[in-house]
Formats: C-alpha cells, structure tokens, sequence
C-alpha cells in the first residue's frame, strides 16, 4: 500500500488510481447510499443519493427519533426524593428555563442542568425535593407556573402593542 | 401560582406581579422595548425561541429548468432559500413530515416560479423577488388580492402579503436581488416553499437580531470589562440604556442577591411577519414546548413508569391555557381571533381558485425582456440526468441537493 502513495508537497495521493475506489484521504468519508430517512420527503431512492455520512441531520436537532420520548426520568437510589430527567430534543432554551424555575420553588432542595455532550440535542435535569411533593410534579408545576406566566405577559404585552397604536393614530 | 395574580384577576398593573413591557419604540421591522419584572431565564429562553424555533416559510427546493446566467445553479439555488416570504397562513400549513402526501402538496408547500429571459437588452436585466410567481401544485396562478397600479404593486406594510409571497420592503417595490442576466441569458426554475424553523436553517428566521440588555451599569457583575489604561468606563461606550436605571452609588457593597430584572430588548424581524406577531408567537412556541413536557410526565408513574402500556405521550395535542381574563383592548392577539395574521377567512392564500389573468405583469416587467418564448441556449437541463434537477435551496440546508434529501 505503501508503495502506491507518491506525496506531493503535503499531500499524499494515489500513484495510479484504481477504478471503484476512493483517492487516498477521502477514503475516510464513507460516501455511498444514505441510510437516512429524510422524514419529510419520506425514503431515499436511487443512486443520486449520494450521502457523506458525516454530516449530522439538522432536523436532528428538534425532531424525536422513532420511538423516543421527550422526557423520561430515573429516580435516584442513594438520595431520597431525587430524580434524574433526561430530556430529548431540547437545549437550554428549555433546560435553564425549568432549572432556574424549579430552584426558585420552595419544595426544591436542588436543581441544576446539563448538556452532556454539544453534539447531542439531550439535556440531563437533576430535581430533588424535600419530599412534600415528588420530583416529577415539581417539575410539571414548573412548567404551569412558565405557561401561565408567558401567558400573562403575551397580555401584557398585547395590552401594551394597543395602547402604543392608539396613542399613534392620536398623535398622526 | 407566579404570573398569575388571582387578586388583580390575572390583569397586570403597575403595582401586581408578573411581566411588565414598557415599548419604547416601534415601526413595521423593529420594535425596541423594556420587560421587567421577570427573570433572566425566561427573558432568555424567550429570546432564543424568538431567534431560532417559530416556524416560518421558506424555499426549500429549487428545481432548474434552465439556468444560463453567470451564477451556478447552487448559488442560485442557495440565493432563493433566503428570499422572505410572508408567513401568512403559515399555521394552517403542515409541515411536510407530517402531511400525508408522498412528497409535498398545497397543504404543506407554495411553489414559486420564476422565468425570466434578456432577449434584447443591451444593458444587465436585474431579477429581483417580485418577479416570483406563486403558484399551486397543479401550475395555476395563486391570485394576489393586493391593488395595483401602473408602476406595479401598491405596497401596504401594515398588512402581510399572502402565503409565501416575497416579501417587498423597498419603496422601487422591487424585492431583494436574486441576479443579473446578460443579453441572451436565461433563468427558468421552479421553487418549493416549505415550512421550517431556524434551528434547521437560518433562511427560516422570523428575526434579524434581538438585542439584549440588562443592567448597563454592570452592578451585578455579570460582566468583566477588559481595560488597557487605569479605568474601564473611560474606554467602553456607555450603553443607551444607561438613563433607565439608577448608577452605582459610591461606597455602595455588593449585593450578592441581586438579581436582573430588567431587560432591554430590541426585536428586528425580517419581514416575514410583524415583530409584534414575533413576540407572540416566541411566546406560543414556548408555551408549546412546556406544554409537552407536561404531558409526557403525566403519563409517567413516580417512578418513572409508563401509566398503562403509554397511555399517554404524542406530542402536539397540548393547547395554551385560555385567556384567563378579557384584554378590553379590541380583539385579542394577532394569533388566533381575526386579527393580522391568518386568522379570519383572509388568507387568499390557497384553496380558492382565481385565474391570474392571461398577462403575468409579475414578470417580463424589467423592460423588453418578458415574454414565454423557447429558451436561449436551447433545453440546458441543468445538472444531472434528465429533466432538470433540484437543489436543496440554502446552504447545508435542509434539502436534497440533486434529489438527495441529506444535507
Ligand atoms: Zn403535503
């Protein structure tokens, strides 16, 4: 093999380059049929589906893999009243919105987030209360408590978008 | 419950809990205002909602008949991604994924044509947006309702254009840019407008940027200021909202409590849809993602375990609480009850059929260049084998470059 490789200035390249296979350094690119299901044009078909597999699906981000939920939680055997959710699909848009409101809860003992890894849309959110009310409902309170509240404020702001176009028609 | 004030029956004062806004200023792309008395968290999970998760419209497949212009079928195909185009109606369409049609329909696409020659003009012919057809799947003409005069449009910036309409700012009524064909030069395409988000691909933004601000005068201590002579306030620029909160008193300590609560936000949308139907629609986005988490844990057991063999779970079925109190404001939100977007019966958009008339004056309109007439350069099927081929319309984009639907 090594026989075959001629190096140009950095470069190292094929002498002589065989039909069916790939120039030297390329070869790490596995380039052939993709295996992904794009989920909305439904299954590749054909040759032209020529894929680099390295390149992650972005709608991986956002979108739930078959058969995965959004939440699921494990509860902790050492500690009492602590649990350990791990949320799909989601960032910290949604992992530091219910940690700082979960911290702020007076039953909550403890919450704090993590992304494990950057390349992987999960987070990890570890809840423990003081057992007046289980991990799992002080986190679904969270939430409630976050809806009413951006309700609140889409009035408030609605409320305020109103009165500014009223006070502009007054002033034109 | 926070937010909601049962003694001020959910109506928010000066003097009750909850999020307060305070618009400071405001025209059709931008509106700059104040939100306080909440939390940093959920003013920057709003932000980032804002930025990268509500669904808009964009073009997500560009098929090319012909392409005899200077600029590669990817670069154009790329350059249409990124058109704006009006998201009105963009709720009632589905995304492809979960439509049941084999590859995209009227439910879940808007097509855009765009044909344009320079048969006899010495000078560049420039193509811009308004020279976009939006069609049907089946090639009938979508009917624009908007008026128009001699010089073309009569452009209305309080009010959306239809459904994946190019969105047209400019006061020439032009649309941005798309290119520039010589004498002899040719563009033929065919684009499919798809719904999306941000997070697969920046052409789906409803925004430009949103500033955030809080506590301009770093007495939190969030912020460390780099200096190169004796004192960081001499070399760094005073922020503009410096006037809306109280300096630092001398000899003043610390307060390790402290907490923002201020925040000074400078929403500047594209177009696409008005920054205050942004605001609301960040809102709704959020809630909608909480809504979720709620339901799949109730469908847990304490610990951990499915309620029945998952019972529950699905996503999606989960619907914002109703508005616990009426805004006497006049007709409620943007969202939802007939106001601006969607709404009531005024999205032309699609189902109804009205001819576009014989003559198209949407395109042709750049002076002697019009006209259906045989391509220059004869059938030049772009790229690959066939008929013409499709390019994923933006950059790593969602999109089958050459049928392919990675990336
Ligand atoms: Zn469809």
């Amino acid at each position: 093999m090594a026989n075959d490789i001629v190096y140009e200035g950095d470069m190292p390249r094929q002498a002589k380059k065989r039909s069916g296979e790939l120039p030297f350094g390329h070869a790490s690119y596995h380039a052939g049929y993709s295996t992904v299901k794009d989920p909305r044009t439904g299954p590749n078909i054909g040759p032209q589906n020529l894929d680099i597999d390295t390149v992650p699906d972005r709608y991986e981000l956002y979108l739930l893999g078959e058969g995965e939920k959004k939440v699921t939680f494990e509860q902790e055997t050492r500690v009492p009243h602590a649990a350990l959710f791990t949320f799909n699909k989601e960032d910290h848009t949604l992992g530091n919105l219910l940690r700082d409101k979960l911290s702020r809860s007076e039953h909550v003992l403890f919450a704090a987030y993590q992304v494990p890894h950057p390349l992987f849309a999960v987070f990890k959110l570890r809840v423990q209360t003081d057992g007046e009310i289980a991990p799992k409902d002080a986190v679904i309170q969270a939430c409630n408590e976050l809806v009413q509240e951006l309700q609140s404020l889409d009035q408030e702001f609605t409320k305020e978008w109103e009165l500014k176009k009223i006070a502009d028609t007054a002033n034109a | 419950m926070a937010g909601y004030d049962d003694y001020t029956n959910g109506y928010h004062d000066a003097s009750s809990s909850g999020p307060r806004i305070n618009i400071r200023d405001h025209n059709e792309k931008t509106i700059d205002f104040v939100l306080s008395n909440t939390t940093l968290s959920l003013a920057n999970s709003l932000r980032r909602t804002m930025l990268a998760e509500i669904p808009t419209l964009a073009i997500d497949l560009v098929e090319i008949e012909t392409n005899t212009s200077v600029l590669a079928d990817e670069f154009l195909a790329h350059r249409m991604g990124l058109l704006p185009l009006s998201t009105r109606g963009v709720e009632e369409t589905l995304y492809t994924r979960d439509c049941d049609c084999d590859e995209f329909c009227d439910n879940c696409s808007a097509i855009l044509r765009l044909h344009v020659a320079n048969r006899t003009l010495d000078q560049n012919l420039k193509v811009f947006a308004r020279d976009l057809v939006v069609e049907r799947i089946d090639g009938s003409a979508v009917h624009d309702p908007r008026p128009r005069n001699d010089a073309g449009l009569v452009l209305d910036q309080n009010e959306l254009p239809p459904r994946a309409f190019p969105i047209i700012m400019d006061p020439a009524g032009e649309g941005p840019l798309i290119c520039k064909l010589r004498k002899g030069q040719e563009i033929r395409l065919r684009c499919i407008v798809k719904k999306g988000i941000a997070k697969e691909h920046a052409k789906w933004a409803p925004t430009a940027a949103i500033g955030f601000e809080y506590d301009p005068h770093n007495k939190l201590r969030h912020t460390t200021l780099w200096y190169e002579g004796d004192d960081a306030k001499a070399e760094w620029p005073e922020s503009k909202n410096r006037d809306w909160e109280e300096p630092e008193q001398e000899g003043q300590r610390f307060d390790y409590n402290a907490e923002p609560d201020q925040f000074f936000i400078n929403l500047e949308g594209t177009g696409v849809m008005h920054p205050d139907q942004v605001f609301h629609a960040g809102i709704s986005t959020l809630q909608l993602k909480l809504g979720q988490v709620i339901q799949q844990l109730q469908g847990l057991t304490v610990e951990g375990k499915e309620i029945g063999g998952g019972a529950a779970g699905g996503d999606g079925a989960f619907t914002p609480p109703a508005e616990p109190m009426a805004v006497d404001m006049g007709g409620g939100t943007a969202y939802g009850s007939g106001t601006a977007y969607g709404g009531g019966g005024r999205t032309p958009g699609y189902g109804q059929t009205t001819a576009y008339g014989g003559t198209t004056p949407a395109y042709g309109g750049g002076g002697g260049a019009g006209g259906q007439g045989t391509a220059y350069g004869g059938q030049t099927p772009a790229y690959g084998a066939g008929s013409g081929s499709a390019y994923g319309a933006g950059m790593g984009g969602a999109t089958p470059y050459g049928q392919r639907p990675g990336y």
